[in-house]
């Protein structure tokens, strides 16, 4: 009896229950029943050189973090939340070694937190959240969440000849497709698309999606498959690398 | 701001933590982000000093300036600076650029947010 009634439970109300009675069985149920996420997270995300049995217990920890911080009041899947956890843990954990500059822990942690909480509740708002939603949302003080924001721009910048943004994502057949068609349909005597010929095809979409064709950074995300904050970086690292270029032609003046 | 491109993360991180302090939305401050670095990079690449950026509170959302003594430029190179103009375009309620006797100086105003 009571078998049926859990077997007809949603994973969302499963959750409800663990957070209610801390019952760790259910707990490790929920994570298992989630490991082909954990797993599918995991290979897109892979990146030759690591093993993908390591990544995948990094995913597992991450859906595990998800089923601890997920709070099924705020009307997101837990499936959705749960891959932005994931994602974050994996990127976390490749990103480690990438920064620039010690920068304190916590802060590190705090910066994928949100980003998931910036697809949460862009998703929950239908619009981009502000830092005090932001705030809210994590239980922070805008403070912290500010000194966060000042924190992430100490990310070391990609050398010039990197083609590759430094970042795997979701579908690169998809991408690709995308690229095609965009920067074929472009009108080649436009100024802005002349000057993004030296870089990379896929931070050059991105540029034309935003300053051509004026689509938002979450726009951009939901056509190319990536989150908003990947945008936004890929947008930094195309800015830098054309700043790059136009200093190596000035250099004989 | 030292006429230095290290102190541009400073100048960006600043104008992000005073434009948060308003209603504005995360995408917006990124768009800011991306804009102080750009121009404060145009600045340092026209420019003969250091950079002076001035934020306030506008009727559209934060009103951001920077000058620079222009070293002698009579106006920005439109080529060379059109990437700037068109993110200021795309991103900003307002935004003009200009060398006004010996400084160079950047406005915008970015959009605060509409519920």
């Amino acid at each position: 009896m009571n078998e049926s009634r859990v077997e007809i439970e949603s994973v969302e109300e499963q959750i409800r229950r663990y957070h209610r009675t801390q019952d760790r069985a259910l707990r490790n149920q929920i994570v298992e029943d989630h490991r082909w996420l954990a797993v599918v997270s995991a290979r897109q995300l892979a990146r030759g050189s690591e093993p993908l049995d390591d990544l995948v217990q990094v995913a597992v920890i991450g859906v595990l973090k998800a089923v601890e911080r997920f709070d099924p009041d705020y009307g997101v899947a837990f499936r959705t939340f749960a891959s932005s956890t994931v994602r974050g843990e994996l990127r976390r954990y490749y990103r480690d070694a990438g920064w620039s500059m010690r920068v304190p822990r916590r802060l590190k942690d705090l910066r994928y937190e949100i980003a998931a909480a910036v697809d949460v509740l862009h998703e929950r708002l239908d619009r981009s959240p502000t830092i005090a939603e932001i705030a809210d949302y994590l239980h922070l003080a805008t403070d912290e969440l500010q000194d966060c924001i000042a924190a992430s721009s100490n990310y070391r910048t990609l050398p010039l000849d990197t083609t590759v943004d430094g970042e795997p994502t979701r579908s690169r057949d998809r991408e690709a497709g995308w690229e095609d068609t965009v920067v074929d349909t472009m009108d080649d005597r436009h100024e802005l698309v002349r000057m993004l010929t030296g870089l990379p095809e896929r931070l050059r979409t991105i540029m034309v999606l935003r300053f051509v064709e004026e689509m938002n950074q979450s726009e951009i995300a939901a056509v190319i498959g990536i989150s908003q904050v990947h945008v936004s970086r890929l947008l930094r690292t195309a800015l830098t690398q054309l700043r790059a270029q136009a200093e190596l032609r000035m250099v004989p003046s | 701001m030292p006429a230095d491109a290290r102190f541009v993360r400073v100048a960006r991180a600043a104008a992000v933590a005073c434009a948060s302090l308003d209603d504005i939305g995360v995408e917006d401050l990124a768009d800011l982000r991306l804009l102080v670095d750009e121009a404060c990079h145009a600045l340092l690449a026209i420019g003969s000093g250091d950079i002076t950026i001035r934020m306030a509170s506008a009727d559209s959302g934060l009103a951001v300036s920077l000058r620079a003594p222009s070293g002698g430029a009579a106006r920005w190179d439109d080529r060379r600076f059109d990437l700037l103009r068109t993110m200021a375009a795309v991103m900003c309620e307002r935004a003009d650029m200009g060398v006004s006797g010996a400084t160079a100086w950047f406005e915008a105003e970015t959009r605060r947010l509409d519920h």
